[in-house]
């Protein structure tokens, strides 16, 4: 069976995601990040890296639309805009470095109900070591 | 988007000044100030008003509302001590007000860029919705008409009496 690469992010003790191998481009440690006041709780801050302005998203903060806090790592991504097609670029908040892993076709799943909250930002995913891994859209992530 | 969302660089016709409120530092273009004042020459409120504003300023005959804010911008029942200026700003409304500062500067002669927040990141009242980029740093851009509403300007507005010729004349 066909296999692909992934990175594995722990966002929580409870919660992991997946986002495919070619989205994750650099990470950062100790961030200068700038907050802005008065905007969505869950991206709060932008950074800058290689000359662009691109806003820090907390994937747990938007799952549950709260104020997480931010860590001191993270993710520069990459996605392709809905309507325009583009790539664009992006931060995600990590709280550990991720971990790139192989993902096999035949252990691709349904999402389970337990994980239904991730729907809107997820449409499939994946059992590894008996968990079963959310693979994160980050067009959805970032519209 | 941010990516893409450039609107200018290097734009020198426009010029900006950087203020402090605690923690955070914005920028504000010099056009859309009316003044700069020192705190100490802020008047007591005349009238209770349910505005949330602190003080009054007196200018060109009309009664300024003065704000007090945090770095996260929600108000605040008293001005802190580190507090020294008062930034009155213009709005689209012809309505100025004005919130306490602690430090105000003018950005000279640097090469600025201006990105625009995605809009996924903003409320419909976001104050803030750019970030200008200088070599080093981010200020966030401030919209004077959104702060104007965050802050509820308009309630001061409707418990005095300014007249409207004199709020035109205040605002040119």
């Amino acid at each position: 069976m066909p296999e692909s690469n992934a990175w594995l992010i722990k966002l929580t003790e409870k919660e992991t995601i997946a986002i495919g191998e070619n989205e994750l481009l650099h990470i950062i440690t100790e961030p200068d990040l700038y907050k802005i006041p008065k905007v969505k709780k869950y991206c709060q801050h932008v950074i800058k890296w290689k000359n662009q302005v691109l806003p820090v998203m907390n994937i747990t903060g938007l799952l549950y639309n709260q104020d997480i806090g931010i860590s001191g790592i993270v993710g520069i991504i990459a996605y392709k805009h809905n309507e325009s097609n583009t790539i664009n670029y992006a931060a995600i908040d990590l709280t550990s470095v991720p971990k790139k892993i192989s993902v096999n076709d035949k252990d691709a799943c349904e999402l389970p109900e337990p994980l239904h909250k991730w729907k809107p930002f997820s449409a499939v995913c994946f059992k590894k070591n008996n968990n079963v891994i959310p693979i994160i859209s980050l067009q959805k992530v970032f519209s | 988007m941010l990516n893409g969302s450039l609107i200018f660089s290097d734009y020198q016709d426009d010029q900006y000044s950087v203020f402090t409120i605690d923690q955070l530092k914005l920028v504000v273009s010099r056009n859309s100030i009316l003044s700069i004042e020192t705190i100490l020459d802020l008047e007591p409120l005349q009238n209770e008003n349910n505005s949330g504003c602190l003080s009054e300023f007196i200018i060109n005959n009309i009664s300024v509302p003065i704000f007090g804010i945090n770095d996260d911008l929600d108000l605040l029942r008293s001005f802190p001590a580190s507090r020294r200026a008062c930034l009155l700003l213009k709005s689209d409304s012809g309505k100025p007000f004005g919130i306490a500062i602690d430090t105000i500067n003018t950005l000279e002669n640097i090469d600025i860029s201006i990105h625009e927040l995605p809009g996924f990141m903003l409320f419909d009242y976001s104050p803030i919705t750019s970030v200008l980029q200088t070599d080093e740093k981010f200020y966030g851009l401030i919209d004077n008409s959104s702060l104007a509403s965050l802050l509820n300007v308009d309630i001061y507005y409707d418990t005095t009496k300014n007249t409207q010729s004199e709020l035109i004349a205040s605002n040119a």
